[in-house]
This record gives C-alpha cells, sequence and structure tokens, in this order.
C-alpha cells in the first residue's frame, strides 16, 4: 500500500512500524475476549487509525478495518495465494471493451447495506463523486485520473464524473477510462472505490462519516463510534458472503481493535493475555514463531529497497551506472535480514515480489551480494575518472526501526571503499521531503495497494510519479513507454512480458533502485484460541475467515 | 517550587533540598564557606564516598574507553546478533553484532556530556535570571518570575518536540531541550538566597562603603547563594540523564549510531527473556549514574549546611 | 486573604496568555504545513488546487498577525476549533482525555500522599536502622530508573508471567487501555477497572513517591530536632504524640507542596505512563498532536493543562496558610 511515515501501518514508510504492530494472542483462558470474539492488539500500534472512510484511507492498519466494513465490485480471491484471481463481488459479472477503455459491471441484485438500503449502481457514484470531491478529496483520490472526467471533476471544474453512468432499473455501471488499462477490473475492488449509502448525502461534513456509525456492506458492522482507544466490529447479519458464495456464517460475532502505544508492551499485553492477536515487536519474530502461531511465512507483495536520485550529481545519471551497481551487489542481504529481521524476510530478487501476476524470480542480475564484483565495479568506476568527494548520504524516516538497516549497509558499503552516512530525516515528514527532491540514496518501501505489476512499475518509477512516489526522479522515456504500453495491453502473457522488460531496463541496465527485501506477515496470533488466522498477500486479514477453536 | 524544575516529573529525581521548597526561612549564608571542613564532613558520609567513587571510575572508563575496550562503538561482528554476555562481550552484543560493553563505555561520555553541558545551561541562566530578580526586585523580579510561570505551565514535551523538529535529533538538540527546561528551579532558589542575603548585615555594610551595585551581586551575594545551587546542579544531571532516556523513549533523544544510554534501553526493552542484557546494561548504568548523583548531592547538602545533619 | 487569591487568579491570565502565545508563535516555525496535513496528513503530496482552498477556508494564508487574533478571539469565546488530522472537536477530546488524565493523576498523588509521607516518616524516627537504610535504598533507586523500563518490567512481572503461569484471573493486572472504564464518585474503580488502573498509578507515583519519602524524612529530621519539640517532650508528652502531632504538622509545609505541585503537573505530563499504558490522558494527547502538527488540539489541551496547572498552584499555596499560618500571603518574598 502507499507509504507512510511513522504513523500508520500500512505504508511501506512504515516498514519498521508495521513490523512493530504485529502480535497478539492471550494464552488460554487469559483473554478478555468471550468464545465467540476476537480481540486484536496488533493492527493499531503506534497510533489511533488516522482514517477509516475509505474515501480518505491511505494506510494498512485500517484498511484492515475497512476492508472488514465494505465490499467493492471486486475481489481477488487467494485459494491460490500466488495467483490471486480477480472476481466479481458487489458485481455480479463485469466486462471490458476490445481495447479496454469502457468497462461495465453488471450489480448483483438484492444487496444491501447493513442499515437494509439496497445496494444500487448510484450508490457507487455517489461514492465516487464524493471521494473525488476537491474540497474532501483523499490521497488515493488521484485514482480517479483513471474515470474519464475524473481529472475534471478532482481540479473543480466538473460536478460530475463524466465517464460513470449508473443506470439502477438494469443495475448496469459502465465506466469509460481516460486511457486503456486492462487491470481496472482489480483497481475496481479498492476500498477508494466502495458504494455508500444515501446517509451520507445527510452529513453536513463529510469528514463526520468516520466519526460516526458508518454504514457499509462488508462482512463487519461498526458496533459503535470509532474512538481513540479502539475500534469495535460486530456481524452485519445482511451481509450476502464473500467472492466464492462463502457466508462464513459462524464467523467471530465481534472484533475489538485495540489501539496501543508501544509495540513493545503491545506484545507485553498479547503475552498478559489481553489479546487473541498482536504485530511481532521488532526482533522478536523467532521467539513469537516458537511460542505462539504467525503469519510469517505469508508472502506480502511488498518491498523494502534503497532509491536513488537519477537526477544526483554524485550518484545518478548514465556515467554513475557503475558506481550503483557495486553498490547494490556491495550490501550483505542475508546479514540484514538475519540481524535486523531474525531472518524472517526473502532477499528481494527484484522490485516486483510473488504474488504479483507477472512476476518474474530472479529478475535483477545485480542484487545479491557479491564483494568481489562490488570492489571491481567501483574500481572500473574510479578508473573512468570519477571519485567520491564527501560520503554519500543515506536518508531514512528516524525512529522507524531503519536505523539498523543504515547501519549495516554503511558498512557494508565502506567495505569496498565506498565512504557512506546515514542521513535520519523526521519520520512525520519524510516521504512528502522524498517527494520533493531530497532523497540522495533513500530508504523506501512499498505493499501494493491492488495485485498489479503496473502498481509497482507505473506507481513508483514512471516519470508521470516524479513528485509523488518515484523519489528518485527516475525518467527514462523508453521505460514509460513499456509501461504505457503495458498498462494498456489486454492479454496478460504479452502485459508481463513488457512489465518485465520494463523491470529489467531499470534494475540492470539503468541500476536506478536498489531493493533489500520482500516483505512477510508480521502477525502473532494465539493458537490456544484461534485455529486460523488468514492473511493474503496484501496484507489484509480475511477477517471473516478467521476461525477460533472449540 | 521544586517541584517542577525537572522536566518530565515521571522522570527525573528532583532535588529534594530542604532550600528548594518554598519556605520563609533560607540558609543563613556564612560569610565564607569552610571547604575543607565541608569536604571533611563529605568523607565521612559513606553513601556520598560511594558515589563519587562512581562517577570517578565512570568518568575514568569514558575517557579511557578506546584503551579498555576490545570493539569500537558502532564496530559491529558479523554475525554476533544479540549474543548473551560472554569473555569476548562481557555485556553481549546487540541486535546487529556491536559489543554493548563499548557501547555503554562510550555511552557514557555521551550521557556525562548531555548531563554537564544542560546543566551548565540551565545553571547559567538560572543564575543569572535568579540574581537579577532577586537582587533587583521591582519590575525585573516581577517579570523573571512569572516567565519561570509561563515555562512552568508549558508542557516540556511540546518544547521538546518543537526544538527536535527545528534542529533535528541529536544530542546537542537534547542538550538544549533540558537546559532550557531545566533552569526554572534553579531562578527560583537563587532569587530566594539573594532575597535573604541582600538583607545581611555585610551586604549592608557593602552599600554603606559605596561598592556598585554589581561588585556587590557579583562579589558580596553570589558567593554565598551558590551552595543550594552546587547542590542542586549536582542532583540535576541525575535527572537530566534521565531525562535523555525519557526523550529517547518519545523518539526525540539522540539517534542511531550515537551510543547514548536511553536510546539503547528504549531499543533493547523488549525482549526480556530472550535478550535481557540489551535492557540490563544500558539500564543498569543509567540507574547506576543518576543515584550517584543523587546520594553527591545528598551529601553536598549536608556537607555544606552542617545544621541539617 | 481574599485580595491574595483575587490577584492571583489575576496574573492566571498574563501566564496563559503567553504561555498560549508562545505556542503558537512556535507552530509556525515548525517545519510541516497545516494545510497538507488536513487534506490527509503529513507525508502526502496532495493536489495544489486542495491545499489552496484549504488554506483559504482556514485562513492560513494571513498574516501571523491577523491569524493570531483570530486564534485569541476564538480561544475567549471557547472556541477550541477541531483536529486537523480527524476533523473531532477539540472540547470532545478534551472530554475524554481529560477524565482519564485526571483520575489516573488522583490515584497517582493518593499514592504519593500515603505511601511516599508515611515511608519517610517511619524512616525519620526509627534513622539509621535497617529499615530506614532500606526504605533509602529503595526509594533512591525508585527516582532512578526510567519510567518507562519501570513499567515494562511491572508488566512483566504482574501481567505476563501471572498469565503464563496461569494464576487466578483477579491477580493479573491489566496493561493496555482503562478496561471497562466503571467508576464511581468519579474516581473509585469499580468493577475490573482497577486492574488497568493499578500499574499505571503505581508507575506514575513511583518517582514522586520516592521524592516525597526523602523529603519528609529530611524535614521530619529537622522538626525533630527543633526546639518545640523539645519543649513537647520535656514537658512530659508521649513521644507517639510529639512526633505526630507537633512534628508531622510542621514536617508536612515542603511535602504538601512538592504533592500539590506533582498533582497538578502530573495531569498533563505524564507521556511517559500513558505511553506505556496505552492510557488515554491528556499528555500523550498533547505529545502526538504537537508530533503531527495539529495545532488546535495542541492548543486547546494545552490551554487546560495550563489552566489546572496554576489553579493546582493556587490552592497549594493558599493551603500553605491552614498548615502554617505564620506565612503570610501578601508577602510575595516568600514565594
Amino acid at each position: 500500500m502507499h507509504r507512510s511515515g511513522f504513523r500508520g501501518g500500512l505504508a511501506a514508510g512504515m516498514v519498521g512500524l508495521s513490523l512493530l504492530a504485529a502480535a497478539c494472542g492471550g494464552s488460554d483462558g487469559g483473554s478478555e475476549a468471550g468464545g465467540d470474539e476476537l480481540v486484536d492488539l496488533g493492527t493499531f500500534v503506534g497510533d489511533p487509525a488516522e482514517h477509516i472512510d475509505p474515501a480518505l484511507n491511505v494506510s494498512l492498519d485500517a484498511y484492515q478495518v475497512v476492508n472488514a466494513l465494505y465490499d467493492g465490485l471486486t475481489e481477488l480471491d487467494y485459494t491460490d495465494p500466488a495467483k490471486p484471481q480477480v472476481k466479481p463481488l458487489v458485481a455480479e459479472s463485469y466486462q471490458a471493451n476490445g481495447d479496454a477503455t469502457e468497462w461495465t459491471f453488471k450489480i448483483r441484485k438484492g444487496l444491501t447495506f447493513s442499515n437494509g438500503e439496497e445496494i444500487k449502481p448510484s450508490s457507487f457514484v455517489r461514492a465516487w463523486e464524493r471521494a473525488s470531491d476537491p474540497d474532501f478529496a483523499g490521497d488515493y483520490s488521484y485514482l480517479f485520473n483513471f474515470i474519464e472526467g475524473g481529472a475534471e471533476k478532482l481540479d473543480g471544474t466538473a460536478d460530475t464524473l463524466a465517464g460513470v453512468k449508473a443506470d439502477d432499473a438494469s443495475m448496469t455501471l459502465t465506466v469509460k477510462l481516460s486511457a486503456p488499462y486492462s487491470n481496472f477490473a482489480i483497481v475496481a475492488g479498492f476500498q477508494i472505490f466502495v458504494p455508500l449509502p444515501s446517509a451520507v448525502e445527510k452529513l453536513k461534513d463529510q469528514g463526520e462519516w468516520e466519526n460516526g456509525l458508518m454504514i457499509g456492506n462488508g462482512p463487519y458492522k461498526l458496533a459503535e463510534p470509532r474512538s481513540d482507544e479502539e475500534i469495535v466490529l460486530v456481524r452485519n447479519d445482511k451481509w450476502a458472503g464473500d467472492v466464492n458464495g462463502n457466508k462464513w456464517a459462524d464467523r467471530v460475532k465481534k472484533i475489538t481493535f485495540k489501539v496501543s502505544a508501544d509495540p513493545d508492551t503491545a506484545y507485553n499485553a498479547f503475552e498478559a493475555g489481553e489479546g487473541d492477536t498482536a504485530s511481532i515487536p521488532p526482533g522478536r519474530a523467532k521467539e513469537a514463531d516458537e511460542t505462539y502461531a504467525t503469519t510469517l511465512d505469508v508472502d506480502i507483495a511488498g518491498v523494502y529497497h534503497f532509491e536513488i536520485n537519477e537526477q544526483d550529481p554524485v550518484v545518478g545519471g548514465a556515467k554513475n551506472v557503475l558506481l550503483r551497481r557495486s553498490m547494490s551487489q556491495a550490501i550483505d542481504r542475508d546479514a540484514i535480514n538475519d540481524a535486523v529481521y531474525d531472518g524472517t524476510r526473502s532477499a528481494a530478487t527484484g522490485i516486483t515480489p510473488a504474488g504479483i501476476p507477472g512476476h518474474k524470480p530472479n529478475i535483477c542480475t545485480a542484487c545479491s551480494f557479491d564483494k568481489a564484483a562490488a570492489q571491481k565495479a567501483f574500481d572500473q568506476w574510479k578508473a573512468a575518472g570519477n571519485s567520491l568527494k564527501a560520503p554519500i548520504k543515506i536518508q531514512f524516516n528516524a525512529g522507524g526501526g531503519q536505523e539498523e538497516v543504515v547501519q549495516i549497509i554503511v558498512d557494508n558499503l565502506k567495505a569496498i571503499g565506498i565512504p557512506a552516512e546515514g542521513d535520519p530525516r523526521p519520520a512525520e515528514t519524510y516521504f512528502s521531503e522524498l517527494s520533493e527532491g531530497r532523497c540522495q540514496v533513500c530508504r523506501s518501501g512499498w505493499y501494493a495497494d491492488y495485485p498489479t505489476y503496473d502498481n509497482f512499475m507505473y506507481d513508483l518509477f514512471h516519470s508521470d510519479s516524479i513528485g509523488g512516489n518515484n523519489h528518485g526522479q527516475y525518467d527514462n522515456p523508453d521505460f514509460d513507454k513499456l509501461v504505457d504500453e503495458a498498462k494498456q495491453t489486454v492479454d496478460p502473457a504479452k502485459q508481463a512480458a513488457l512489465f518485465q522488460k520494463a523491470e529489467e531496463l531499470l534494475l540492470n541496465t539503468d541500476m536506478a533502485v536498489i531493493p533489500i527485501n520482500f516483505y512477510k506477515g508480521d502477525y502473532v496470533y494465539n493458537p490456544a484460541k484461534i485455529a486460523s488466522f488468514p492473511q493474503n498477500s496484501l496484507g489484509l486479514i480475511a477477517w471473516e475467515q478467521v476461525k477460533l477453536k472449540g | 517550587m521544586s517541584a517542577l524544575d525537572r522536566p518530565a516529573p515521571e522522570a527525573a529525581p528532583r532535588p529534594s533540598l530542604p532550600e528548594a521548597a518554598p519556605r520563609p526561612s533560607l540558609p543563613e549564608a556564612a560569610p565564607r564557606p569552610l571547604w575543607l571542613d565541608a569536604w571533611r564532613r563529605f568523607r565521612r558520609n559513606k553513601m556520598a564516598m560511594a558515589g563519587l567513587t562512581f562517577l570517578v571510575v565512570l568518568v575514568a572508563a569514558a575517557i579511557l574507553a578506546p584503551w579498555i575496550t576490545r570493539y569500537g562503538p558502532s564496530e559491529r561482528i558479523e554475525g554476533a546478533y544479540r549474543q548473551p554476555p560472554s569473555w569476548e562481550h562481557l555485556f553481549g552484543t546487540d541486535k546487529i553484532g556491536r559489543d554493548v560493553f563499548s557501547r555503554v563505555l562510550y555511552g557514557a561520555r555521551v550521557s556525562l556530556r548531555i548531563g554537564l553541558a544542560s546543566t551548565v545551561v540551565s545553571v547559567g541562566i538560572g543564575l543569572l535570571l535568579g540574581a537579577v530578580a532577586g537582587f533587583f526586585g521591582g519590575i525585573a523580579d516581577t517579570l523573571i518570575m512569572r516567565l519561570t510561570d509561563v515555562f512552568l505551565a508549558i508542557p516540556y514535551i511540546v518544547l521538546a518536540i518543537a526544538i527536535v523538529a527545528v534542529a533535528g535529533r541529536s544530542e546537542n538538540s537534547v542538550i538544549l531541550v533540558l537546559g532550557l527546561t531545566g533552569w526554572l528551579g534553579l531562578a527560583r532558589i537563587v532569587r530566594a538566597s539573594f532575597l535573604s542575603l541582600k538583607q545581611l548585615e555585610y551586604v549592608e555594610a557593602a552599600h554603606a562603603l559605596g561598592y556598585s551595585r554589581s561588585r556587590i551581586m557579583f562579589r558580596h551575594i553570589l558567593p554565598n547563594a551558590v551552595q543550594p545551587v552546587i547542590v542542586y546542579g549536582t542532583v540535576l544531571i541525575g535527572g537530566v540523564i534521565l531525562s535523555e532516556a525519557a526523550l529517547s523513549y518519545l523518539g526525540v533523544g539522540p539517534q542511531e549510531p550515537t551510543p547514548a544510554w536511553g536510546l539503547m534501553v528504549s531499543q533493547g526493552k523488549g525482549d526480556l527473556a530472550g535478550a535481557f542484557h540489551l535492557l540490563l546494561f544500558p539500564g543498569g548504568a543509567i540507574c547506576l549514574t543518576v543515584l550517584a548523583f543523587v546520594l553527591v548531592g545528598d551529601g553536598l547538602r549536608d556537607a555544606l549546611d552542617p545544621k541539617l545533619t | 486573604m481574599i485580595s491574595y487569591i483575587v490577584r492571583r487568579l489575576l496574573l492566571i491570565i498574563p501566564t496563559i496568555f503567553f504561555a498560549l502565545s508562545f505556542l503558537f508563535a512556535l507552530f509556525f516555525v515548525l517545519p510541516g504545513d497545516p494545510a497538507t496535513l488536513i487534506a490527509g496528513g503529513a507525508n502526502r503530496t496532495p493536489d495544489p488546487g486542495v491545499i489552496e482552498r484549504i488554506n483559504e477556508r482556514y485562513g492560513f494564508d494571513d498574516p501571523l498577525a491577523v491569524q493570531f487574533g483570530d486564534y485569541w478571539k476564538r480561544t475567549l469565546q471557547w472556541d477550541l476549533g477541531e483536529s486537523f488530522q480527524n476533523r473531532r472537536s477539540v472540547n470532545e477530546i478534551l472530554g475524554d482525555k481529560a477524565i482519564n488524565s485526571v483520575r489516573l493523576a488522583i490515584w497517582a498523588t493518593l499514592i504519593e500522599i500515603v505511601f511516599g509521607i508515611s515511608i519517610g516518616v517511619l524512616s525519620a524516627i526509627r534513622r539509621y536502622s535497617l529499615a530506614d537504610k532500606l526504605t533509602t535504598a529503595v526509594t533512591a533507586l525508585a527516582s532512578a530508573v526510567p519510567v518507562f523500563v519501570l513499567g515494562f518490567l511491572l508488566q512483566y512481572a504482574f501481567a505476563v508471567q501471572p498469565n503464563k503461569h496461569g494464576w487466578p484471573e483477579w491477580m493479573r493486572l491489566r496493561t493496555q487501555g482503562i478496561g471497562p472504564n466503571t467508576w464511581t464518585l468519579f474516581f473509585i474503580p469499580t468493577g475490573q477497572t482497577w486492574r488497568y488502573l493499578a500499574l499505571p498509578a503505581v508507575v506514575l507515583a513511583a518517582a514522586s513517591t520516592a521524592l516525597a519519602a526523602r523529603m519528609t524524612r529530611g524535614s521530619m529530621l529537622e522538626v525533630l530536632r527543633a526546639d518545640y519539640m523539645r519543649t513537647a517532650r520535656a514537658k512530659g508528652l508521649d513521644e507517639r504524640r510529639v512526633v505526630w502531632r507537633h512534628g508531622l504538622r510542621n514536617a508536612m509545609l515542603p511535602v504538601v507542596t512538592l504533592i500539590g505541585l506533582d498533582f497538578g503537573t502530573v495531569i498533563g505530563a505524564a507521556v511517559l505512563t500513558e505511553k506505556t499504558f496505552s492510557w488515554p490522558g491528556l499528555g500523550s494527547e498533547i505529545a502526538d498532536s504537537v508530533i503531527s502538527r495539529d495545532l488546535p488540539v495542541t492548543m486547546g489541551l494545552t490551554l487546560v493543562v495550563v489552566l489546572a496547572f496554576t489553579v493546582v498552584n493556587l490552592i497549594v499555596d493558599v493551603s500553605y496558610a491552614w498548615f502554617d499560618p505564620r506565612i503570610c500571603l501578601g508577602d510575595e518574598g516568600g514565594a
């Protein structure tokens, strides 16, 4: 998902934090929750959710709640975790025209919100126009740019989304895109596109929605308005079932998300039986895995990496490809994994992780530790008349657990003669600083918003994303062309080939980024109480599928 | 009002001087502190001597750290992650393979630097403002006392976060934060001393002799007002060291790779069962050092003000 | 006396004015843009058009002096605004957090009074006994351990271990939050709430209890040697009566001040304890709001904390007169 700095859980920036945030579980008999209730201590660690309104939320922690409260047009079926399949959910079926510019969603009849209001195509239009209202828009509102008229709506020159047509009588929703986009069906299931009931129209201030008894159409509903201490969900009995028609009728009755301030004390609380799930604090993965059950075996579609500013005179540009290659090969990813992550992550072999359709294993040729090769590349670079006058600065968000990784990298670089030093930046503004061009070599991370290759290639490296998430200001017209073409390609195999070509260009020719590792699940849960705790590769827990023992 | 001198009421020990409490009577100033007498009395106080000995050893160890330790404070030993104490690593190793013994010793430098520097800042401001308020009285006094009220009233954490946001997380920011919040009690003590001292006979005599005000203030009153300041300042150093830990926990302390004790403790507090040494050694260092400053402060108070013992 | 109180109350006004003005000014020195925050939080890159509209609506483009004037105009009408971050009204946030803070402060202060004073008195009258030495050592130690470390160790000892070893339910203390949050007479926990309150109250009280004990001891020792005590003993009064009647009352002066001020301070400054135990109080909310540049929350909550602090301060000074009639409150020199 989107990066966030220090506070959110979701964001890639948050890796450290979200790592912190995971563990939970009371031991037998200790838990506060009754037999069919669940207390989670692992989702909100550090801060309460900033937003739980699907139009505003940008963090993975709050997405856990949004996901339980809302169902979108489509959903991903993770029956085979490596190959997520997009399937219609609130839509009964969907169809794209030949060049993927116009999408028609047929809405299932008889579905309702938790207050009994029927879900119609206009429920989507209502939500989308609200989410693209320039005075209200959240950070993901840029997704409306995909839709014809979305840009005008976002900048306030249009009142409606020109490309969206709702026909309640025939229960169809037609969406015209501003450019061909073959993965729109997947994106349409994302939180910002969920339907909303007519109740939102009565609000004076849309900001009140998430602070009240927000009504949704998911397997759970809010039991009470959220507070800074907890968010309580109960079963939504009007829910019609998931993508495969399963109604999960015996799903957990009540889920309480407790907010705790510090990962270690949250884990204490878990061990004291105050909750059933928690987030694994840094460095305690092994212990958590041995004592309890964890989701450490889940491959999360997310990558922890360092971006390199291509516009930087010292490290960027074509003349410094060898320097960048030597840096990438000098870094001992296994040491980082063992020391900082208890060996739980997997070394990155590219930027696009497994679980993303089209992913090609070992796509990167310079992403493994090879000190001799690194030394050789560095020497060659120097032989070409280059030199480093000052240490390379490695930016990272302070306080998020990145310090140790950067220490190891600085050490690794020094070992082959590259002077480097950490440059800790305030976490609160870290990513905005990077967007403004502060990056020289900067830590970053990315959780997929939805499992598409373009969510990595386009969002992180396309020149359109400079000023946004393309912190390295990577700007290669050949790369852009490949990505643009791939986005419009409907055939999955052809699309994958194009994206892979783009990634090879990015990683192996231009050496524009240094991948470090791929994320793993980071929840711990009490096996005495919880029989199954499924986390998908987006990091989301399928709350309706959580099974308790006995 | 000594209760608020320390920045974090939960965190730091405050000097428990009777002088510090707002009470009508103040230490009678002996015209000449008999330092030798005081030292003799101090030596008899076993606890204070224990504290002093500890501090002397600590300072020596901090200075001699490069010769005592086998590893540098930031030197990583590949593969030796979170090892328990052994002969090779007396205090074990941390998460990324650094020698904790070395980090604790070098950390003493950081803690002592922070403690001394910020106390110097506090004492400087406190002495100046307290002296001006106490000596001149009137508008100056009112303004300065209202200023301390304002500072007392602002939650120190707000200042801490603000200063760090502007100046960045570093040792110097910590010194600034703690220096700027530590002077309030000192100013009050100094002011109270001045108020009572300036009415004493010898000061009046000095006035009668036509000495200038500044001469009276600096030559005659100040030396007699420093006793409580010394005692208070000693305890304050301990408080500052403790506050560094608090700031680290809140994410506004010094940062990696600085081997600051508070930072080490707040990073190492997690895993009690698996790596207790990461909490024990830096935590123990903080505890003992703070304790030593408190004991020395107590000893100084008793030695300088014999009527209390 | 009355005029003293009135004068002190009037003095509160400039104190609050300058404290808040200082904070207000500080915010404009800090990096980070409020409009960005309203548009969705720091670390986001919202559309410039959105930022512009927000700047207009909230008046962030106005000169600082105008914003400052507006701030005070609103504040005087007790319009504290709403959070930039989640648009909750500051009054509402205040209502939630202040109650929690005051309850925790009351209990920490009760612990401080009961244990601080009794330990101090006992070790003063049994001076140099083993018990005296022991309490001296323990109190010194209690004030030398970082609060969060103490909190963490107590959580481990009284919550994690009991759970791992299957102790009976009532013996397990809780580590996070305020629990069922049920109280009688405002501050007496009922039901299971005490299990949530116990650890944070003890941790918050630890350092100040230690200090109160040390101060009581020192103060008692001084008083016990005083002339009037000798007189009382000479009159043949029973030693216990001498100590408790004459000694304690006189020894209490500095201690009462200390405790009073602790109470005033701790309402808004128990950040570490609140963070360690996820106790939703004012201190941690203020800290979070500064970190996220949530100006209305910082200003609103600080206003109340400053008010509480100054009022408690005043009460302490007034109660002084009750303890020691010799003190004349009109005399500024004594304070």
